[in-house]
């Protein structure tokens, strides 16, 4: 099985060179990482349900990764590694905003009228439909569900970054397809 | 929706539809989907999820990476630079210190008819060393008024110590070996304040007999 978050020769050097590059003192590569992940971190991001800004959650991932490079053992995707990063983060400011007795539950209400406003780029019903039965999920079904067929992660990676195991995120995918074509299907 | 009953192919769907495949297990899939009704309509709904959840807002990379701390390489290569210079300082100077040298020093401060940093010449073409300092004296008191407070050392030639005035010292010896022990410790002093100046150490071997600067003509 291939990994498609290493590119491969034809798309550029891999992460994994690029990491080490940057080590060596080459901050172009850091542009070249962040150019090539940052729009999956966003992605993510928005996908767990990230209301605040999600452009700061990205930068904050990255200013996290690279200054703590050395602890990343290349054990993992870089991707993978990133995305466990934001993954923290995104939790960290939820658990701030608890205690700041900010509602941290996603409003599904609010969470639509937003994808709406994306949905106008699309523009199309089926996208929609789509979308509300994404809301739907639960937190975990719908983080395992958007690493899994949003960025193609295996079931290995997807278990790295949210904490769980490779079987459990397994079930977690799973269900979550099954209660999508439930809502699709009413 | 009715599901396939072949739980591993819809398993390896999402990988189909990113590529993550070699080619035996492509081919294999591709051939399953191509007969399974259930699993085509599901690859198809898998690919408009994709579409849905890669919808995210625009990032501004270049803020991000101009967010980002510098590579370690560069900050040990600013370290090595500064630990290559002090190492160039204290190999002149104890170049200077064991071999026939001569040594001019002026300070950019003083109001002399040269004002230039101070130089260290040796008599080894090959290795030679510039050291900018504001140094110490060795020179009978003028009387003159310094804008830099004085400082008295002691000299091997006479029984008083001389005012030395620093950041000024013009020295005509054959050696800096023969500054005295205080006049060659001022010196160092007055060098280990400069930036990027290490403490230096002379070499206890090296021979320390100073004569007072000036005794030579200079």
């Amino acid at each position: 099985m291939t990994d498609p978050t290493t590119p491969s020769p034809a798309d550029g050097p891999s992460d994994s060179e690029l990491v080490m590059r940057w080590r060596n003192g080459d901050q172009r590569a850091a542009t070249l990482l962040v150019e090539r992940h940052a729009g999956a971190v966003a992605r993510f991001a928005a996908s767990v349900g990230e209301r605040g800004d999600v452009d700061e959650v990205v930068q904050d991932t990255f200013v996290r990764a690279f200054g703590s490079l050395d602890g990343f053992r290349g054990d993992s995707a870089f991707r993978t590694w990133l995305f466990t990063i934001a993954r923290r983060l995104i939790l960290d400011r939820r658990r701030s905003e608890r205690r700041r007795g900010i509602a941290v539950e996603v409003d599904d209400a609010q969470l639509r009228t937003e994808h709406n406003a994306l949905d106008g780029v699309v523009a199309a019903e089926t996208q929609q439909r789509l979308r509300g039965a994404l809301e739907q999920l639960t937190p975990t079904q719908r983080e395992v569900f958007t690493l899994r067929v949003g960025e193609g992660m295996s079931y290995k990676e997807i278990a790295d970054t949210v904490g769980t195991t490779e079987g459990a995120a397994r079930v977690h995918y799973h269900n979550a397809m099954r209660a999508i074509k439930e809502l699709l299907d009413d | 929706m009715i599901d396939c009953p072949n739980g591993m192919m819809r398993d390896r769907l999402p990988d189909l539809l990113h590529g993550r495949l070699d080619a035996a297990e492509r081919a294999e899939v591709e051939a399953h989907v191509r007969g399974c009704a259930e699993c085509e309509a599901e690859l198809a709904l898998l690919a408009e999820l994709r579409t849905s959840l890669r919808t995210a807002p625009a990032v501004n990379t270049a803020a991000i990476v101009a967010a980002l701390p510098a590579p370690p390489a560069r900050a040990s290569i600013r370290a090595d630079r500064t630990r290559w210079s002090h190492w160039r300082a204290a190999a002149a100077i104890a170049l200077v210190a064991g071999g026939t040298s001569l040594v001019v020093m002026r300070s950019s401060q003083e109001q002399s008819p040269v004002a230039q940093p101070a130089t260290v010449a040796t008599a080894h073409p090959t290795e030679s060393a510039t050291v900018v300092a504001p140094v110490a004296v060795a020179r009978p008191a003028t009387g003159a008024p310094s804008p830099v407070p004085e400082q008295r050392v002691a000299s091997s030639h006479s029984g008083e110590a001389p005012t030395v005035r620093p950041r000024e010292l013009a020295v005509g010896v054959a050696s800096v070996a023969e500054l005295s022990d205080q006049e060659l410790s001022a010196l160092l002093s007055d060098m280990e304040s400069l930036d990027a100046t290490p403490s230096l150490e002379v070499e206890g071997g090296l021979p320390v007999t100073p004569a007072l600067p000036g005794k030579d003509g200079v």
